[in-house]
């Protein structure tokens, strides 16, 4: 789980330039995204795991934690 | 700036004469062009979307749907534009459902337009395929991804075109009347359900000639809005079909930027968020390279008229950013005046206009050589215009039949033909119109998507520590459109008592994040407030929205 947190945090950095991301950050309140970072950041992570995220999937990924646990259930470890 | 003659442009009365119009006109040109996955081209010319749409046409009419309401539900597609052309040239009526929205608010739009029939992509179907109510409702499902189910779109046009190899002529023997409804479009309403606007075949082909009048395209055109939105569809498709453009057709996030690239269009119909990811974009790409973030003030002109005297770095940022984009279009929100300045220093001229679904949709646009920054244009000869207490009133052919069975909400809005808009605007003495506020409380993002507060007001007032509660925008910029969806809440004193202010907000804020797991992200609450007094209140004991 812990590298899971460490690749996402260096995904959103290299994408966003945000910094200081915990399992309880919010994508959206937190670090004030917009739909095209998000998807930014999807598009690296399925590129980075391999799988394919569906778009209407993206919006119920709200904290960190949600992202981890959701790439967990597609067999990212 | 001065005003100028329009420009040429047809206006079609009915979508089966717009179909062999547009054939006849620009045969083999390419017309519709779109990505797959792996960034192949698949192009239509204008002669094989009219085929397609024959044949697809005929399979329908065969199966008796002729004048049936049909769903269609999808991301945008080559498959969707032609079952649109096709559903509203046989004369039946297409109701377009907004797939961003909930599985509740779906299923609701399907039913509350009695649709007898659903097209649908392999994505909303997947979506569905548990809950069963639109399958059940559906006699047939047609797939764009799987090619082998029998009600697959290739398949419905494959038998299509055996009724026309044997000499069936349905489909060309048709007679529908511009005044036919042609459309149920979705928007946002100022209670729980989405207002079902009816839109005639002559209003939205009116409103989709008359926008070319007004603004002329270049020659290859990129939208990626939305079809299910009347912007969408009249003001980037159709439009754009009648004046013989080159379309290419986005409906994926994870796409866009790459198709933008590898199409490189010379127009784009966005929205405020495009924009300023562009804008964006390209001040990460001006610092890399070690340049300024704007031409020097001296030549403000290098991109306009002295293209060859622009230095190869800047030309460079410019093709890398920007490709060979000269138009941006923007509806939908207001944009920031910034980036429409800034852009403009790029040589990309943006233009701004106003439309509202219930008007098919556009009321008002710049032009290509008459603008005026900051206001939203000039009104499309189809309108008459009027100022009753700053509200805007609209009347003519592309206004709205009327809202889908019900008389009470339809008659509130349209007065003799005139139909109130709810937004509040001036018109300035160069006839151009500006938008200076809302009489309604819609709340609007700046990726064009509107927000009924009530709606969340509705959501939120169910939880039982909330006693009232206001939605808002909270403003996150200098622009009035860029916010963030934020409540304000008075506690119910009873139920939370003994408790801190801390707790309370901690509490509703972990039942606010259970209730944002079930809305599309733009009506997720993103800002929680509380407060300690009740509401003021009007005579009628309506909360007063003003914070």
């Amino acid at each position: 789980m812990e590298n899971l947190l460490n690749t996402l945090q260096s995904i959103i950095y290299e994408i966003t330039g945000k910094q200081g991301i915990t399992y309880e950050t919010d994508l959206v309140k937190d670090l004030q995204l917009n739909s095209f970072d998000l998807i930014n950041i999807v598009c690296a992570c399925e590129k980075k795991f391999h799988i394919t995220i569906e778009t209407r999937e993206i919006w119920k990924l709200h904290r960190i934690k949600d992202v981890i646990s959701y790439l967990q259930d597609k067999g990212v470890q | 700036m001065h005003s100028y003659p329009y420009y040429p442009t047809t206006c079609y009365d009915t979508f089966s004469s717009f179909l062999s119009g547009i054939q006849v006109r620009y045969k083999n040109q390419p017309a519709i062009t779109e990505y797959n996955q792996d960034g192949v081209p698949h192009t239509l010319t204008y002669q094989q979307i009219y085929q397609t749409a024959h044949e697809f046409g005929e399979a329908l009419l065969q199966k008796g749907l002729q004048g049936k309401h049909i769903a269609i539900a999808g991301e945008n597609s080559l498959e969707w534009l032609i079952s649109f052309f096709t559903v509203t040239a046989i004369g039946s009526v297409a109701v377009l459902i907004d797939i961003d929205q909930d599985t509740d608010t779906i299923r609701k739009m399907i039913s509350s337009a009695d649709c007898d029939f659903l097209i649908m992509s392999d994505s909303v179907k997947k979506l569905f395929s548990k809950d069963g109510p639109i399958s059940q409702m559906a006699n047939v499902s047609i797939c764009s991804d799987d090619k082998k189910a029998p009600n697959s779109f290739q398949n419905v046009c494959a038998q299509g075109a055996q009724l026309i190899a044997q000499q069936e002529k349905a489909f060309l023997n048709l007679k529908t009347d511009g005044n036919d409804l042609a459309v149920i479009a979705f928007t946002s309403g100022t209670t729980n359900a989405s207002k079902a606007v009816m839109l005639s075949q002559k209003g939205i082909l009116i409103n989709a000639g008359q926008s070319m009048a007004m603004v002329k395209f270049t020659e290859k055109v990129f939208t990626f809005l939305p079809f299910f939105h009347t912007y969408g569809i009249t003001c980037c498709v159709l439009n754009a079909l009648i004046a013989g453009c080159h379309l290419c057709i986005n409906g994926n996030l994870k796409t866009f930027q790459r198709d933008l690239a590898l199409f490189s269009p010379g127009t784009l119909l966005a929205v405020p968020l495009v924009m300023e990811i562009i804008n964006k974009n390209l001040s990460q790409a001006l610092s890399e390279a070690g340049l300024p973030e704007n031409p020097p003030e001296k030549q403000l002109l290098w991109f306009h008229r002295k293209k060859e005297s622009v230095p190869p770095e800047w030309k460079a940022i410019k093709q890398k950013c920007l490709g060979d984009l000269s138009l941006l279009i923007c509806g939908g929100a207001c944009l920031a005046p910034d980036v429409v300045e800034r852009m403009h220093k790029f040589g990309i001229v943006c233009l701004e206009g106003y439309g509202i679904t219930e008007c098919s949709p556009l009321i008002s646009v710049n032009r290509n050589k008459d603008y005026c920054f900051g206001s939203v244009g000039k009104v499309l000869p189809c309108f008459q215009l009027k100022l009753q207490e700053d509200e805007i009133l609209v009347r003519g052919d592309s206004v709205m039949i009327g809202y889908y069975k019900d008389k009470k909400l339809t008659d509130s809005v349209l007065t003799d033909g005139w139909f109130h808009t709810g937004d509040l605007g001036v018109l300035d003495k160069n006839g151009f119109l500006h938008i200076t506020g809302r009489k309604k409380n819609l709340i609007v993002l700046k990726n064009g998507k509107k927000v009924s507060p009530e709606e969340i007001e509705t959501r939120v007032s169910q939880l039982p520590l909330v006693k009232e509660v206001i939605a808002y925008g909270a403003s996150i910029g200098e622009v009035k459109d860029n916010a963030r969806l934020a409540v304000m809440i008075y506690p119910d004193p009873d139920k939370t008592q003994g408790m801190n202010s801390y707790e309370v907000l901690n509490l509703l804020q972990k039942q606010i994040d259970e209730l944002n797991v079930e809305y599309p992200s733009y009506k997720q609450i993103q800002l929680v407030n509380l407060r300690e007094t009740p509401f003021e209140k009007t005579s009628a004991q309506k909360i007063k929205r003003q914070i």
